[in-house]
């Protein structure tokens, strides 16, 4: 069944919770409702159930409004998990997901073998069946949260309606209940589901809801909701948007230390490549105007830079440094107040980077990373490595990834006294 | 299957019944019940068993039944192990009522319980009006309230126009007894009580999903609401009708739910039958004791389901405590 919303406002009293929502989700589509605490998820999802009423717009499963249905006859149609749903007697998992067909009973009928088989079935998907008799209070939170899915869809539902079905699941129940909502919607089902994990959301969902205050602020496939521009809006954190190599599905990922967008102390320029310094670049960047040298664009490196803003000189892949990108690199080395040389692999391709390093780096504060074991990055022969002696014999500081930050910062700060020193001489 | 426990407890409160009216002051051998029954013999024993035994011995299982019946009702629609058919006021409202009709000197044998009816109906449906939103915490709180104003009510009646021999009376009112209930009483209370296990049985697919809360209900396509106007409704008029004729008899309805949910688990189409039988049976035997205890006094009744059903309680309590729920 499709659902349609229609600019769907809704107030609790005069608080406007939602404000002119519009959506469509279709048959076969998961479409993950994400966005801040309350900023209305669970409000909505209780609205397209029918439990709250709007004050303005309408909701549709097919043709019809959610209101014109008989409770009877929606809950045929549309289940719904709530968040944290507690029976109130100890009943067995059994005897729960028996509720399920409630809305398929007469008043007197007892469960009819069509009854028991969808019973059953919901049991055998949900992968409680062992677990049938166990009571509630001896269930484990994501075996709670598995009968509760269960019962919904022993209610044999078109739109299955599920509000933070993750909450207290780890990470394998979390996949696990996942892969049971993915093939509801694979049957035909329409999946709406509130949920606070936006990787989980952008895995699993076909298309993500972003609200804010009540607002629907987005709506769209997963690349196109989950930006870094939106979220820091949305949520007010930094992030970086990568696509997932194995899923293919993007990924955020959160920066703990955010580039702070005021006053830098310094420009710094980083060698790296081959990924060896993604890791290392947001953190710089957080203190730091950084420009990353020379690696190719699509290198994972790029891509990071490119989420933080950071400027990076490029190459095209596999081909080695192009003398407009040598003179480039120049260039910045002699503008920069420091260099940072990441722990990547050197090969006949980019060993002009180090060379260009050696030379115009010169009375610079410069960083190697776990220089010690460089020669097991060399790839030229040994050469990249008596690049390495000379840059430590001209007073290159080697220093662990972990340390980089902090050497950097003192180096920097020394120079800064001995500029005002020599100033005020 | 699943019925056979049902219609065991069925067994049980018949038989019950059967023994229990050979118990008394006068004590009448289980063999003669029997053809004492059917000859329809003037005997002094015939008598006894046909004027007073039968009347109480049924008062006993229906008034049980009823009492057993309201608080399984009570605790599916409060989703709470401790509501009782007096939770919303009738208890102290049908006082109230039965001290107005004592304090006003009006002693008709009809006033009475018609009083202590319409008080307790008049408790639960101002806790109705009053309970905010009709969620289940507003209307508890509701029902205490009106519950402290109501005894109060009766405090103040009982004291300012009531003589000590109308205290005396109320005080056994007020524990309860089967002793008023006779054949005229029987025609009131027995069709009641059949009429509501009748009507609540349709309806325990409604409290079963009530389990789940009201959104809860609603998403499994129950009207909270409406559910709730329903059992609230009947279980009303259970408690007010049997406290109308029998005064307040304690714990019973409390107690008999949770026994039974130990016995058929928490499915209401179950739950309710049984909690109706297992109601009775308790009573029969309540009473049967009440009568011969202290016999030629009769103990009253309330003191002594008191008397079985609070230690039932603080083991089930204790058991519960200790497995952590």
């Amino acid at each position: 069944m499709k659902v349609t919303i229609r600019s769907l406002s809704l107030a609790y009293s005069l608080d406007p919770v939602l404000t002119d929502v519009d959506l469509e989700v279709q048959e076969e589509e998961i479409l993950a409702v994400v966005g801040p605490n309350g900023a209305g998820k669970s409000t909505l999802l209780r609205a397209i159930s029918g439990a709250l009423q709007p004050q303005k717009g309408a909701i549709y499963l097919d043709f019809r409004a959610v209101w014109d249905f008989p409770a009877r006859e929606r809950a045929q149609r549309l289940a719904m998990v709530e968040q944290g749903a507690q029976p109130a007697f100890d009943l067995t998992v059994q005897e729960l997901v028996e509720l399920g067909r409630v809305p398929h009973l007469g008043r007197l009928q007892g469960y009819r073998p069509v009854d028991q088989r969808a019973v059953a079935q919901a049991l055998a998907v949900a992968g409680l069946t062992e677990l049938a008799h166990r009571r509630w209070s001896e269930l484990s939170g994501g075996e709670r949260q598995r009968a509760l899915l269960a019962m919904a869809f022993a209610q044999e539902p078109e739109i299955l309606l599920l509000d933070e079905p993750t909450a207290h699941l780890d990470v394998a129940h979390q996949i696990e209940l996942m892969q049971l909502i993915t093939k509801f919607a694979e049957d035909g089902g329409t999946v709406i589901m509130a949920l606070h994990d936006l990787n989980l959301a952008a895995a699993f969902a076909h298309r993500l809801a972003l609200l804010q205050r009540g607002r629907l602020l987005a709506c769209g496939a997963p690349e196109e909701v989950l930006t870094p521009a939106l979220l820091r809006a949305v949520f007010g954190v930094e992030a970086m948007v990568r696509t997932h190599p194995l899923t293919g599905r993007v990924h955020v990922h959160f920066l703990l230390n955010p580039p702070r967008t005021g006053k830098k102390r310094g420009r710094v320029l980083v060698i790296g490549g081959g990924g060896s310094v993604e890791d290392l670049l947001p953190l710089l960047a957080a203190e730091f105007e950084v420009t990353l040298g020379v690696v190719a664009a699509l290198d994972s490196d790029y891509q990071v830079a490119q989420a933080l803003g950071i400027p990076v000189i490029t190459e095209a892949p596999f081909s080695p440094i192009s003398d407009a990108a040598y003179a480039e690199l120049c260039q910045s080395i002699q503008e920069v107040e420091a260099v940072v040389v990441g722990p990547t692999w050197f090969g006949p391709g980019n060993l002009r980077a180090l060379e260009a390093v050696s030379i115009w780096a010169q009375g610079k504060p410069v960083l190697v990373v776990d220089a010690e074991n460089v020669s097991a990055r060399d790839f030229t022969g040994g050469q990249a490595t008596t690049l390495f002696r000379a840059l430590l014999a001209q007073g290159a500081r080697p220093a662990r990834k972990k340390d980089v930050l902090p050497v950097l910062s003192s180096l920097l700060e020394q120079g800064t006294k001995a500029h005002q020193r020599h100033s005020q001489a | 299957m699943k019925w056979a426990v049902p219609a065991l407890l069925l067994a049980l409160a018949l038989g019950s019944a059967l023994l229990a009216l050979g118990i008394g002051p006068v004590s009448i051998p289980a063999s003669q019940v029997f053809s004492l029954l059917l000859s329809g013999g003037a005997t002094p024993e015939a008598r006894i068993l046909r004027e007073l035994r039968v009347p109480r011995v049924l008062a006993g299982l229906v008034v049980g039944a009823g009492l057993g019946l309201a608080g399984a009702v009570m605790q599916g629609v409060f989703r709470n192990p401790l509501a009782d058919p007096y939770l919303l006021g009738v208890a102290n409202g049908a006082a109230a009522g039965v001290v107005a009709t004592l304090a006003f000197g009006i002693s008709s044998r009809e006033a009475r319980p018609a009083a202590a009816f319409l008080g307790g109906v008049l408790a639960v449906f101002l806790c109705w009006r009053l309970g905010w939103r009709r969620r289940e915490l507003g209307l508890i709180l509701a029902g205490i309230a009106l519950a402290a104003l109501f005894s109060a009510l009766t405090g103040f009646l009982l004291l300012a126009f009531a003589g000590t021999r109308r205290v005396e009376e109320f005080l056994f009112w007020s524990m309860g007894s089967l002793a008023r209930v006779s054949w005229p009483e029987l025609r009131i209370l027995g069709p009641t009580v059949l009429a509501a296990l009748g009507i609540l049985l349709p309806w325990a697919r409604e409290l079963n999903a009530l389990a789940l809360g009201e959104e809860g209900a609603l998403h499994l396509g129950v009207d909270p609401h409406r559910a709730r106007r329903v059992l609230l409704g009947l279980s009303t008029v259970l408690a007010s009708v049997t406290v109308a004729f029998c005064g307040v008899v304690a714990f019973v309805g409390l107690v008999v739910p949770h026994m039974v949910r130990l016995i058929v688990g928490p499915d209401h189409r179950l739950v309710l039958p049984a909690a109706a039988f297992t109601g009775g049976t308790l009573l029969v035997w309540a009473d049967a004791a009440a009568r011969t205890l202290r016999a030629p006094w009769e103990l009253p009744l309330g003191t002594v389901t008191a008397l079985l059903g609070a230690p039932f309680f603080l083991y089930l309590l204790w058991a519960r405590l200790s497995k952590g729920l």
